[in-house]
C-alpha cells in the first residue's frame, strides 16, 4: 500500500487525520532507443535517450536526445546528428503559463564528388527560449489572451567552405481579443509583434543584424438560423537587416567577377489578406461560397529582384444537396485571378505582369444503384490561362481539362467486391506564340479498369485487375508543311493477377502475375470519310511473376523468402525489325523478429540477403543485405 | 417519380458541363514561326530527358510540363536545404515544380541544358526506372552574366498510363566545373532562391 492510500485509509477509518504526502517528482518516465538499418541506398544508426519527469504540482519537464550516423552505398557520403532538448512547461489550467526550452541541434555531413572532391557542411544550433503567457483575461466583457516570448539563438555554421554563423536575441508579444455581443456574432482581433537583433556572419564578413514585424487581424464571425461564416481582414510586414550574397534579378547567387561578394540586405515585406466564408443551410442543401484577395510586396535594398508586388482573387462556391434517399449531387465553381510584376533593381518601370488564371466547373453525383452497388459520377471541366503583358515572356499558354469519371462499387455481405472505372480525359495544350505553338495538342485518354476480389474459402483469396488505357494526341498544326509533328496513339494493357494462400495460421503464399502489352503508332493519312490510318512504331509486352512465402514459427518470429522473375519483349518496326529480349529476377530470403517485454519495451529485427539479376541492377544492388533493428525499453 | 429525378439529375450535370464547354474556350495561337521546338515522343526515359533539354534550351514550360507526371517530387541537396532553410521543401510538388521553371524560363535570356552529361550506366526497368546522372546547365541572365550549375542527381520516372514521366527528382550533390574546377551549386538552389523570394 503506498503512503497515499495508507493515509487515505486511515482518515477514512477515523483513527487519524494525515494530509497525504505527494512527492516533488509523482513519475519518472526513461525510455532509451536504438535501431540500425541498412538497406539499398544507405545505412543508419541511431539512439535515444528520452526522459520525462512530472511534478506535484502539475507541471511537466522533459529531455529528449538523439544521435544518428548515416554513410551511403549509392554515394559517397556521410552525415552525423546530435539533438538534445530540456523543456519545462507549467501546470494547466492556471491563469499565468509559462515555458522554458532549451535546444541544440548539431549536424556534420561530408560530401565526395564524383570528382574526388570532398565538401564538410557543419551546423551546430543553440537555442533558449522563455514564455509566459495569460489565457481568458476577461476585461469588460471582452477575453484576452496574452504571450510574450524571449529567445537568444546561436548558429555557428559552415557550408561549401563559408561560414555562417548568428547570434541574435528576439522578443515577440501576441494579444488575441474576442468580444460576443450577440448570441452568434463575435468579433475577434489579434496584434502580434516581434524584434530581433544580434549579428551576422558570412564568410569573413560580420555585421549586425536586426528583424521587426508586426501583423494586425480584425474580424467577425456569425451564426445566425441558416448562415454560418466569417470575415477577415489580416495586415502583416516585416523588415529584416543581414548580410547576404549578392543575387542577380531572380534572386539567385551571382558572384562571379563581382567586387563585392557580400553585401549588406534589407528586406522589407507587406502583405494585406481580406476573406470571407459562407454558408447557407436549407434542409439537406448547403451552399457554401468563400472568397478571398491577397496583396503582397517584397522589396530589397541590394538584391536584384529589386520590387514584387502580388495580387490573386479566388472566389470558391459549391452547392450539395440529396435528391430523396438514394441520390446526392455537388455543384461547384472555382475562380482564380492572379499576378505577379517585378521591378528589377535599378529600373525604372517594371517587367509586366504575369497574369494566371483559371475557372473550374464540377460536378459528383452519388447513386445507390442497388441494395450493395454505389454509383458515382464525376464531371470536371475546367481552363488555366497564363498571360505576359506586354509579351515580356513567350509563355503565354491556354490549358482546358475536361475529365469524366464514372465508378461502379460493388461490396457483398460474402466479402466479394466487384469494382468497374470508366475515365475519359481530354487535355487541350495550347501555347499562343507562334515559337511556342508549333507543340499544340489535343489529348484524349480513355481508360477501362474492372477489378474483382474473392475470398474463395477461409485459406484461399483471388484478386484479379485489367486496365486498359488508350491516347490519341493530335497535334493542331501536324497538317503544317513546316511542323514536324504527326499525330500518334498509344495504347496499354494490364492484367494482374493474385492468388493469396493461407493454408493453415502459420503459412502464408502469395502468387501474383502481371501482364501488360503496349502499342503505340503514327498516323499516317485521313481517308475521304474521316477514317484514320496508322503506323505501328513499336510492340511491347512484359510479364511479372513475384512469389512470397512467409512462416510463422511462433509468436514473436517468422521466416520469410520472395522470389521474382520478369521478361520485357520489345518490338520496334521501321525500316527494320528491332527485337530485345531482357530478362530480370531476385531472391531474397530471411526472418523477421517481434517480441514485447512488457509496456513500452519491444525489439524488432528484420533482417534479408537480397541476390538480384538483370539489365537494371546496379552493381550495389545486385547481392545485398537488407537489416532493421530496432529496441525501445521504456521504465 | 424515380425516372424524373434521375431526369433532372443527368439534365443538372449535362447543363453544368455544356456550359462550362461553351465558357471555357482557349484563345487562338499564332502560326508556327520556322524556329520550333521538336518534342520526342516520351516513350522511353531518354526521350523524357531530351524533351525536358528541348524544353529547357527552348523556354517553354508547357514541354517542360507535359513530361512531369501529376504526383512529381523534387528534393534538394543538402546545400539548397540549408541555404534555404525556411522553404517547403516537403510540399515541392507538380504545382510548385511548374510555377517555378514558368518563372525561371520567363525571365532568362537563354538556357542550355544536358542533363545527361555523366550517365552511371543504369538500366531503366519495364515500367518504372531510377536513374543517375551529373546535369549541366548554362543560365544566361538578363543582362547577360551567365550561372553554371552542375549536379549529380537521381532521376525516377514511371510509366502513367501509357508513356513515361519524370516522377521524382532528387539532386544529390553539386560538382566539379570540368573547366575551372569550382564547386558548381545544383539547380535546386534555383529553386531555392526563387521560393525564397516568395515565388512568381
Amino acid at each position: 500500500m503506498s503512503g497515499i492510500e495508507r493515509a487515505m485509509a486511515l482518515a477514512q477509518s477515523g483513527q487519524q487525520t494525515l494530509t497525504p504526502r505527494v512527492p516533488l517528482i509523482t513519475s519518472w518516465t526513461r525510455s532509451p532507443s536504438a535501431s540500425a538499418n541498412a538497406a539499398l541506398r544507405s545505412v543508419i544508426f541511431s539512439g535515444g535517450f528520452n526522459n520525462t519527469f512530472s511534478f506535484k504540482d502539475g507541471s511537466l519537464m522533459s529531455q529528449t536526445g538523439s544521435l544518428s550516423h548515416e554513410s551511403y552505398r549509392t554515394k559517397e557520403t556521410t552525415s552525423s546528428k546530435r539533438d538534445g532538448t530540456v523543456t519545462y512547461r507549467s501546470p494547466g489550467k492556471q491563469l499565468l503559463s509559462y515555458d522554458l526550452t532549451l535546444l541544440e541541434n548539431w549536424n556534420e555531413e561530408e560530401i565526395t564528388n564524383t570528382t574526388g572532391q570532398t565538401t564538410i557542411n557543419r551546423r551546430d544550433f543553440k537555442q533558449a527560449q522563455a514564455g509566459i503567457g495569460a489565457q481568458d483575461i476577461v476585461l469588460g466583457g471582452v477575453t484576452h489572451d496574452l504571450d510574450l516570448t524571449g529567445a537568444t539563438t546561436n548558429q555557428a555554421g559552415v557550408q561549401q567552405n563559408q561560414r555562417n554563423d548568428f547570434s541574435e536575441a528576439s522578443l515577440a508579444g501576441a494579444l488575441r481579443s474576442s468580444w460576443e455581443p450577440l448570441e452568434g456574432l463575435r468579433f475577434k482581433t489579434g496584434a502580434f509583434t516581434m524584434t530581433e537583433s544580434g549579428e551576422r556572419s558570412l564568410g569573413v564578413q560580420t555585421n549586425p543584424s536586426s528583424a521587426n514585424g508586426d501583423t494586425l487581424r480584425a474580424g467577425v464571425g456569425y451564426r445566425r438560423g441558416r448562415l454560418i461564416g466569417s470575415v477577415t481582414v489580416k495586415n502583416s510586414n516585416f523588415e529584416k537587416r543581414y548580410l547576404d550574397y549578392r543575387r542577380n534579378a531572380n534572386g539567385v547567387i551571382d558572384t562571379i567577377g563581382a567586387t563585392e561578394k557580400i553585401v549588406e540586405e534589407l528586406e522589407s515585406n507587406d502583405a494585406v489578406t481580406f476573406e470571407w466564408s459562407n454558408e447557407v443551410h436549407a434542409g439537406s442543401a448547403v451552399l457554401k461560397v468563400l472568397g478571398s484577395r491577397d496583396i503582397s510586396e517584397n522589396s530589397y535594398l541590394r538584391s536584384g529582384v529589386g520590387v514584387k508586388e502580388r495580387r490573386q482573387d479566388m472566389a470558391d462556391v459549391s452547392l450539395s444537396f440529396r435528391l430523396g434517399s438514394a441520390d446526392s449531387l455537388r455543384l461547384s465553381y472555382k475562380y482564380l485571378w492572379g499576378w505577379s510584376d517585378q521591378t528589377y533593381q535599378g529600373a525604372t518601370i517594371p517587367r509586366g505582369r504575369q497574369v494566371t488564371t483559371s475557372q473550374t466547373v464540377k460536378a459528383l453525383w452519388v447513386h445507390q444503384l442497388f441494395a450493395d452497388t454505389d454509383l458515382v459520377l464525376n464531371l470536371n471541366n475546367g481552363i488555366s490561362q497564363d498571360i505576359a503583358q506586354n509579351m515580356f515572356n513567350q509563355n503565354d499558354r491556354d490549358r482546358i481539362d475536361a475529365s469524366a469519371n464514372l465508378k461502379l462499387r460493388t461490396l457483398w455481405d460474402n466479402g466479394v467486391s466487384v469494382d468497374l472505372v470508366f475515365d475519359a480525359r481530354r487535355v487541350e495544350d495550347i501555347s499562343i506564340r507562334s515559337s511556342r505553338s508549333a507543340n499544340n495538342s489535343v489529348k484524349d485518354t480513355y481508360e477501362i479498369s474492372p477489378q474483382y476480389s474473392w475470398p474463395v474459402a477461409r485459406w484461399l483469396d483471388i484478386e484479379q485487375s485489367f486496365r486498359v488505357w488508350i491516347q490519341y494526341t493530335d497535334f493542331l498544326f501536324s497538317d503544317l508543311e513546316a511542323v514536324n509533328k504527326q499525330d500518334d496513339f498509344n495504347k496499354r494493357g494490364n492484367l494482374e493477377t493474385s492468388v493469396i494462400l493461407h493454408p493453415n495460421q502459420r503459412l502464408r503464399v502469395t502468387m501474383r502475375h502481371n501482364h501488360s502489352i503496349t502499342l503505340n503508332g503514327k498516323k499516317i493519312s485521313d481517308d475521304v470519310v474521316g477514317n484514320s490510318y496508322y503506323f505501328f512504331e513499336s510492340d511491347q509486352r512484359v510479364d511479372k511473376l513475384n512469389v512470397s512465402l512467409a512462416y510463422r514459427v511462433n509468436d514473436w518470429f517468422s521466416l520469410e523468402g520472395t522470389t521474382y522473375s520478369g521478361r520485357d519483349l520489345k518490338e520496334s518496326y521501321g525500316d527494320r525489325i528491332t527485337v530485345t529480349d531482357r530478362y530480370s529476377g531476385d531472391i531474397g530470403v530471411g526472418c523477421s523478429v517481434d517480441k514485447g517485454f512488457g509496456q513500452g519495451r519491444n525489439l524488432k529485427l528484420s533482417v534479408r540477403k537480397i541476390y538480384a539479376h538483370g539489365p537494371s541492377i546496379r552493381d550495389e544492388g545486385k547481392d545485398y543485405w537488407d537489416a532493421d533493428f530496432q529496441l525501445n525499453w521504456g521504465f | 417519380m424515380i425516372l424524373f429525378r434521375r431526369g433532372l439529375i443527368f439534365a443538372i450535370l449535362l447543363t453544368v458541363v455544356l456550359c462550362a464547354g461553351c465558357l471555357f474556350e482557349p484563345r487562338d495561337p499564332e502560326l508556327p514561326g520556322t524556329n520550333t521546338i521538336d518534342y520526342l515522343p516520351p516513350l522511353s526515359t531518354d526521350n523524357v530527358l531530351g524533351n525536358l533539354e528541348r524544353a529547357l534550351a527552348g523556354g517553354d514550360p508547357s514541354g517542360y510540363e507535359r513530361m512531369l507526371s501529376d504526383d512529381f517530387v523534387f528534393v534538394p541537396d543538402s546545400g539548397a536545404l540549408s541555404n534555404y532553410p525556411d522553404v517547403d521543401w516537403d510540399g515541392w510538388g507538380k504545382d510548385q515544380e511548374v510555377a517555378w521553371v514558368g518563372s525561371f524560363l520567363g525571365n532568362v535570356e537563354s538556357v542550355t541544358a544536358d542533363l545527361q552529361a555523366e550517365e552511371f550506366g543504369d538500366e531503366p526497368g519495364t515500367s518504372s526506372a531510377e536513374l543517375r546522372y551529373v546535369y549541366a546547365l548554362t543560365v544566361t541572365e538578363i543582362g547577360d552574366s551567365q550561372v553554371l550549375y552542375r549536379a549529380q542527381a537521381t532521376l525516377e520516372f514511371h510509366i502513367d498510363g501509357t508513356e513515361w514521366r519524370l516522377t521524382r527528382w532528387t539532386d544529390e550533390q553539386g560538382e566539379t566545373d570540368p573547366d575551372s574546377g569550382a564547386l558548381l551549386p545544383s539547380l535546386g538552389q534555383r529553386r531555392g532562391a526563387y521560393a525564397a523570394s516568395g515565388g512568381s
